[in-house]
């Protein structure tokens, strides 16, 4: 079995080490640039120092000089998608479209062995270069995240971490089912594209923020507290005034304006006098991983429940 | 002799449409079984069900006493080419020989290489280059070197010329008798099945009309002509599969089960093709004055 999946993969096994070997090539040369730079201008030592995460021109000068290349990371986001329609959807379906099922299914290896070695086989290998990517990308973010803070918001969230690989193991298993169910290639791709988009568009966009429940804290925005929540996936924040209606963030800076005279005990006792109160609703920095392997559940489980209904599919349905 | 395959009540429905149904049959070892039918009669079905590529709607069918279905058991002794002979047109000869020797626990590939060299196909060309008869001599290679008791074969010289239909058979039939296997070939063609099977299954309508050794099938089967009557069985005449009448004289296609007593009928013996266009309920000399000019063309 393993001589026929190498003959018949290896052109697939070839693009996607070419593919893999270009994406890591370019995330470690830019990568070293970037982390030198982050080391050398200090800001490094900077955010380590001071949690506040203020590193000033450093700070700045870093973020923009990266803006551009940061700017390519999404359009990896397609990779996950290139196994599905490229590995996941022919795996069964080219079979039944030519009519060679009808010759390789009626040799010595039963059907659910001949799929379950191909999958073990190009899952195995598809695991290995997500898992390699991900590991990349996420040390390639690493500084950029660092001085942002920003891992958690979506957007950069999927693009790092564990999820990768589940986004890939999920496109895989979504083809190779959509290709047993549907039985030619085309039609099998087109679901998969837009089963994948769909899935990713509804759990980052809707279902993710309800993983679990925010935290909610409410407190006194005292001049010198910091509001902002560095690695924090922030909801909303709003602040209200003494009769309860909500006011701009600024306003309290022209309420109760620093002026040569005033102290900081002055200035709190002016933000008391007027009753401000910020509320905040967020997802703590801590719960980051928390958040990835739920995420990664998901998108393993139902990669898990179309594998099985793929071979299943192919054993009892297709003929 | 024991039973190679055996259906019982077997059936096979796609949505509302029953392409093999009520099929009863029990068909002996060591011989070349011919499956005929016009196309769409269930011939593919019956075959792929056999080969456990497919699952009965209805009733049961076994291969060598086993549930088709029961992959382990039934794949290695079976050989199945199935209709175009399809392989992986990318794959040289060589490689499809190798494959064969990967997929299955026994597998002859030295056997396969002499024999395909005998035939002058060449090792190193791709499948997808060969000729339509070369690729099927490969299949039928590929299952030959299994060195299965049952080899199943669907329409396994539609797609030739005829030079290359007999070559192939003749192929077939050399590989078949080394080795005393047994033979389900399926076809439209009726002159393929004289020179070549001992029993005959007759599909129609998705039903099996008629089946039996070729050889007492046609012993038992008469033409008769006489003076025109009003035909009824007994006397010798067990059925009367097709019947014709001109104004004076009557013709029937009768099967026997004993000598005839009626003297009024002249006899005469009904050659495969006379009796299988008979049982199909068409005029065995197709009548083509009779057709409208565009189905005489089409």
């Amino acid at each position: 079995m393993s001589w026929l999946i190498w003959r018949q993969q290896r052109q697939q096994a070839l693009f996607g080490s070419v593919t893999f070997a270009l994406v890591a090539a370019l995330l470690v040369l830019t990568g070293l640039h970037m982390h030198t730079v982050f080391d050398d201008s200090g800001l490094g030592r900077c955010l380590a120092a001071g949690a506040r995460g203020d590193c000033g021109d450093v700070q700045s000068a870093f973020e923009s000089r990266f803006a551009t290349l940061r700017q390519l990371v999404p359009f990896f986001m397609v990779l996950p998608l290139l196994v599905g329609l490229f590995w996941g959807a022919p795996l069964v379906a080219r079979d039944l479209e030519q009519g060679t099922h009808l010759f390789i299914w009626t040799q010595g290896v039963t059907r659910p062995r001949w799929l379950a070695s191909r999958l073990a086989a190009l899952l195995t290998f598809a695991l290995a270069l997500a898992a390699g990517y991900a590991l990349l990308i996420s040390w390639w973010l690493g500084p950029l995240d660092r001085s942002t803070g920003d891992r958690f918001q979506p957007g950069t969230f999927d693009q790092q971490g564990i999820v990768p690989v589940a986004y890939v193991v999920f496109a895989f298993a979504l083809g190779v089912a959509a290709g047993a169910i549907l039985r030619k290639t085309l039609p099998a791709m087109a679901a998969t594209l837009v089963g994948f988009v769909a899935l990713r568009l509804i759990v980052a966009g809707v279902l993710r923020r309800h993983f679990l429940a925010p935290v909610t804290k409410t407190y006194v925005p005292l001049p010198g507290v910091d509001v902002n929540h560095p690695g924090a996936w922030v909801y909303s924040q709003k602040t209200v005034d003494g009769a309860g209606h909500r006011v701009a963030e600024f306003t309290i800076g022209s309420v109760c304006p620093p002026t040569k005279v005033s102290t900081t005990a002055t200035l709190d006792r002016c933000v008391r006098l007027h009753g401000f109160l910020n509320t905040d609703v967020f997802q703590p920095a801590s719960r980051y991983w928390l958040f990835q392997g739920i995420e990664t559940a998901i998108f393993g489980g139902l990669a898990l429940v179309l594998l099985a209904l793929a071979v299943w599919w192919t054993r009892e349905r297709v003929a | 002799m024991s039973a190679v395959l055996e259906a019982r009540g077997l059936g096979k429905r796609y949505g509302r449409q029953w392409a093999l149904r009520d099929c009863t049959l029990t068909l002996p070892a060591g011989g070349v079984i011919g499956l005929v039918g016009p196309n769409g009669a269930g011939k593919t079905t019956l075959l792929q069900l056999a080969a456990g590529l497919l699952a009965p709607t209805a009733g049961e069918i076994a291969v060598f006493g086993c549930d088709p279905r029961d992959a382990k058991a039934v794949l290695p002794r079976i050989g199945f080419v199935a209709q175009d002979a399809p392989l992986y047109r990318g794959f040289t000869v060589a490689e499809t020989l190798t494959l064969g020797r990967h997929v299955n626990r026994r597998f002859d590939a030295r056997w396969a290489r002499d024999r395909l060299a005998g035939l002058r196909i060449p090792l190193d060309r791709k499948v997808g280059e060969l000729s339509g008869g070369q690729r099927a001599q490969v299949a039928l290679a590929v299952a030959l070197a299994k060195e299965p008791e049952l080899l199943l074969l669907d329409e396994p010289v539609a797609s030739l010329d005829p030079l290359a239909r007999r070559d192939f058979l003749v192929a077939l039939l050399d590989g078949v008798s080394e080795r005393g296997i047994s033979v389900v070939l399926s076809t439209h063609l009726i002159s393929d099945l004289e020179r070549t099977c001992d029993y005959l299954v007759l599909l129609m309508d998705s039903e099996v009309r008629l089946d039996g050794e070729i050889d007492r099938l046609l012993a038992e089967h008469r033409l008769l002509v006489g003076p025109r009557t009003r035909p009824r069985t007994g006397g010798g005449i067990a059925q009367i599969v097709r019947e014709s009448h001109s104004e004076r004289q009557s013709t029937l296609l009768v099967r026997t089960d004993g000598p005839l007593l009626n003297p009024s009928f002249v006899q005469h013996e009904v050659d495969l093709e006379e009796l299988i266009l008979a049982y199909m309920g068409e005029q065995p000399e197709p009548q083509l004055h009779a057709l409208p000019t565009s189905q005489v063309t089409a």
